[in-house]
């Protein structure tokens, strides 16, 4: 295990060195002005021509905007001046508890929801939940994000439309994260947390909408076969409680594919978080990142890609790993 | 009257064979009735739709459709708020939208399809660092990548359809590679490699066949993929821009007027979601018949 755990570093240490050099050719290509915001603008006049001392300059050049990159100095916005570290510090938490909550949220329904539709597999609920399932992984999320606060927002009037707190809470921030930052702020007591919540709400079944559909099907496609095996029957003739076989025998041996569905949703929800925070003006990182495409500030692009990439890979390589310590059979293959 | 004495069993061929299994799932066959209509409608656009999309009827805008009280009979669907007849530009989108997809599906499949081939045959020292470089960009969220792309090269239509063929060109490629891999590891190929067969005839006789079911089905899925990414590239202002009768745009167009018009918001959004669902339930029923197994 340890061995793995090595290569799970070196993996994540290639991966990322290999971001970072496609970032650095897309910046050179496009923009070599623009990369003045991270590497000082004298390193790019150089008299020499030769073939080889070109290349030697380029990878000069490479290697001091890696070492700017990995000590975090990533320039300054064009249009605001503050420092891309800066900004990610304040827009990223916005953007990690509404994934997490998400996250966590579609995980829990998904693996409950699955489980029921694998056992009772061809009745009604089973057909209820893939159908409705079916519809919630078609929907476009811009779409159903527009339908939602139509209906719950303009309609009922229950739900806020924007943001992530009412604007009469003042919360000093701690974590970034409002979800504790309303808790630790002694001044109103409960209600700063409720209003949290509340605003919540809409964004989270927006995101959670298609995370929860894939989740649920493959934890329904890999119950079936997994409920299907001798063992389960064995326990079952042993008198083991229905439930402590369907959630302790049988859901440990079919996380695998879901393990392996989690990280594709991760990319999704990122991809959702986009669309998502940018409707329900949630100030987090990919509304930041979608405004600074807006108003072509690429210091701010460079910065939100590196990071949003770098969380990317950094969890696919954790879940790998977690995937590897759970079923020893994928360990020892070659890679 | 001739008898056909010799009663022979009719042994249907493969393809054959996929469609009547095809047929006994009834949704997926309604499914692809409705694709096929969305299909039609988008071909015969300039046929079915009234007027023309960027016509605008002065003292018309923001009119409700048919079912309202005070709706035009002359706008179906109502119009926007530039009085444009909002039935007449989702036939345009549908057109817009079905073909700017199969173009990006055609062109990223086939790059994706022969590199992946080259891949797979070619044992060379360039595999590993492709598919390193791959899987890598794989692993990116795919609208991230393709507004960055966007970003970098500009809005407009023809930009972001490069962004989406880019971002779904890795997907063919590993499958491909990976499936032609496990191919060539069965007895089948080794006879006909023993047969003298070069890898060419290898290729296109004995691997694309079998291969050919997987490679259909990602086509499916990857069509209704490059829908919903130009439509939200489209809905995110960095796609088609405003006077083109782009799904996506129409929508961010209407959501200004989500309170006072929703007509004009929901009926956009049905047409997407329609043809998306349409599109999974055909690719879950070809899943079915071709025995792939599910979720990769």
């Amino acid at each position: 295990m340890f061995r793995i755990f090595i290569r799970q570093i070196l993996n994540l240490t290639s991966s990322f060195f290999l971001l970072c050099f496609f970032t650095f050719i897309l910046c050179d290509y496009f923009f070599p002005e623009g990369l003045s915001f991270i590497i000082p603008i004298d390193s790019f006049n150089s008299s020499e021509t030769g073939f080889l001392s070109q290349i030697i300059l380029y990878f000069s050049r490479f290697f001091e905007y890696l070492s700017n990159v990995l000590t975090g100095r990533l320039g300054y916005s064009i249009s605001r001046g503050i420092s891309i570290s800066d900004e990610i510090i304040h827009y990223l938490p916005a953007s990690m508890e509404l994934a997490f909550v998400t996250l966590a949220l579609s995980l829990t329904f998904g693996l409950w929801l699955g489980t029921i539709a694998a056992k009772c597999k061809d009745k009604w609920q089973d057909k209820l939940i893939l159908s409705v399932t079916l519809i919630g992984y078609s929907l476009p999320i811009f779409w159903w994000a527009m339908l939602l606060v139509l209906f719950f927002s303009m309609w009922l009037g229950i739900t806020p439309v924007a943001s992530r707190i009412g604007f009469e809470y003042d919360i000093d921030v701690v974590t970034g994260f409002l979800l504790f930052d309303s808790l630790l702020s002694p001044r109103y007591g409960f209600d700063a947390f409720i209003s949290v919540i509340h605003h919540m709400i809409l964004p989270v079944i927006v995101l959670g909408t298609i995370p929860l559909a894939a989740i649920t099907r493959v934890t329904r496609s890999s119950m079936i076969k997994t409920l299907s095996e001798d063992y389960i029957n064995n326990a079952i003739v042993r008198g083991i409680p229905t439930l402590s076989i369907t959630w302790k025998h049988a859901l440990r041996n079919a996380f695998e594919p879901i393990l392996t569905s989690l990280s594709l949703q991760i990319s999704s929800i990122i991809t959702g978080a986009i669309i998502t925070e940018s409707i329900f003006a949630w100030p987090g990182a990919g509304k930041w990142l979608l405004e600074a495409v807006y108003r072509r500030d690429f210091p701010v692009i460079h910065g939100g890609l590196l990071i949003t990439a770098g969380i990317v890979i950094f969890i696919y390589i954790t879940l790998d790993y977690i995937s590897m310590w759970l079923n020893p059979k994928l360990r020892d293959r070659s890679s | 009257m001739s008898t056909n004495f010799y009663i022979q069993a009719q042994i249907p061929s493969v393809y054959q064979k996929w469609w009547l299994d095809f047929k006994t799932n009834k949704l997926a066959l309604n499914a692809l009735v409705i694709f096929i209509t969305i299909l039609l409608i988008a071909i015969f656009a300039n046929i079915i739709a009234p007027f023309d999309p960027t016509t605008q009827f002065e003292n018309a805008a923001h009119r409700p459709p048919f079912w309202y009280n005070n709706g035009d009979g002359r706008f179906l669907l109502g119009t926007d708020d530039l009085g444009r007849d909002l039935f007449s530009r989702l036939v345009y989108g549908a057109r817009l939208s079905l073909s700017l997809a199969s173009l990006v599906v055609i062109v990223s499949s086939i790059i994706g399809i022969s590199f992946g081939a080259f891949l797979a045959f070619s044992a060379s020292w360039v595999d590993t660092p492709i598919m390193k470089i791959m899987s890598f960009i794989l692993s990116l969220p795919s609208l991230l990548l393709a507004i960055v792309i966007v970003a970098i090269i500009g809005p407009g239509l023809p930009n972001a359809i490069y962004a989406v063929m880019l971002v779904l060109i890795p997907h063919f490629l590993i499958s491909t590679r990976s499936a032609i891999k496990l191919e060539l590891k069965n007895e089948y190929t080794t006879a006909m490699c023993l047969d003298g067969a070069n890898q060419f005839q290898l290729l296109f006789y004995a691997i694309l066949p079998n291969i050919l079911p997987s490679l259909v089905l990602q086509m499916v899925v990857a069509f209704s993929t490059a829908i919903l990414e130009i439509a939200a590239l489209g809905f995110l202002g960095l796609g088609a821009q405003a006077p083109y009768p782009e799904w996506g745009t129409i929508l961010s167009e209407s959501y200004d007027y989500l309170v006072f018009a929703p007509w004009s918001v929901a009926v956009p959004g049905l047409a997407i979601f329609f043809t998306i669902l349409s599109i999974n339930l055909v690719a879950e029923g070809l899943r079915d018949v071709m025995n792939i197994e599910k979720h990769r």
